[in-house]
């Protein structure tokens, strides 16, 4: 941790939260950044791509989470509900950004499927895997992601994108089968 | 669509979407659910690979910590000054006697 000092307690307990709010404990932040900032960046990154804008929604995530998170039993954040605000989080952050860059009537629906030969230079795996993810769009991403390296439950995932259960799992076997064919067409 | 389709088919499926008599089917049938998760495996050594693409940077709970700690105080000092501000209202309020409610 940067400092020894304790979080500014005003700036959370004022929010809605009672005073005796476990979620409000300032360790409790700690004990949340510890644990979940690392999974949140991943999934960040998997939908804005980009580290930067990847740190602003760990941040974002962090903070709503000490203010309004439910906390379960064992004292943590579910992982379900860390998800859905990151990704919120995170689809926001992109929406203010292509404004900034854009303007407020070009902002496309969702984000574009980006062609490999622009968004990949030189033929690493790391890159090639990167550019093919670029390939999916947003919510596909975050599926493979949640699933695949983050290991939610189906129902877990169907909670944190708030889609039906059936959806939720048509929609990621398509998704991963679509990763396979553009890491294919990288190859 | 009362017979599972076929591999063919549901392979075929994963890849367009079509036909769509077979997706209404996969919705309702667990059976070809199960056989979709089975084709459409990423494989462990792609799942690593992935893994490696997004992979956090090590010190991102440390700068995640400076970068939220800062933005709290700040919110805090901002606070404080609202505070200061309501406080100094009341008082001249009180000292000078202003009624807020003038329609006596």
């Amino acid at each position: 941790m940067p400092s020894s000092e304790p979080f500014p307690g005003r700036a959370l307990g004022g929010d809605g939260r009672a005073p005796n709010d476990p979620a409000a404990d300032p360790e409790m932040l700690r004990h949340a950044i510890d644990r979940h900032a690392a999974y949140i960046y991943r999934l960040a990154l998997s939908i804005v791509h980009d580290r930067s804008l990847a740190d602003d929604v760990v941040q974002e995530t962090m903070i709503r989470a000490w203010r309004w998170a439910p906390i379960e039993p064992d004292g943590d954040i579910p992982r379900a509900w860390l998800a859905r605000v990151a990704r919120n989080a995170a689809i926001g952050i992109l929406r203010r950004r292509r404004e900034e860059l854009y303007g407020s009537d070009a902002i496309p629906e969702k984000e574009s499927s980006l062609s490999p030969a622009r968004t990949v230079e030189g033929r690493a795996a790391l890159d090639q895997l990167r550019g093919a993810l670029g390939a999916l769009d947003e919510a596909d991403r975050a599926l493979i992601v949640l699933r695949e390296i983050e290991g939610l439950t189906y129902e877990e995932i169907a909670e944190t994108m708030e889609l039906p259960l059936s959806t939720v799992k048509t929609r990621l076997f398509r998704a991963r089968q679509q990763l396979k064919r553009a890491l294919e067409a990288w190859r | 669509m009362r017979r599972h389709p076929s591999q063919q088919q549901l392979q075929a499926w994963l890849e367009s979407g079509e036909p769509t008599r077979v997706g209404k089917h996969i919705d309702t049938c667990e059976r070809c659910m199960a056989l979709l998760e089975e084709l459409s495996d990423l494989g462990d050594s792609l799942v690593a690979e992935l893994t490696d693409a997004l992979a956090a940077p090590t010190d991102v709970e440390f700068r995640t910590a400076r970068q939220v700690e800062s933005r709290l105080r700040n919110e805090a000092a901002f606070t404080a000054f609202l505070d200061l501000f309501t406080v100094g209202w009341s008082a001249t309020k009180t000292i000078l006697d202003i009624e807020e409610d003038s329609d006596e």
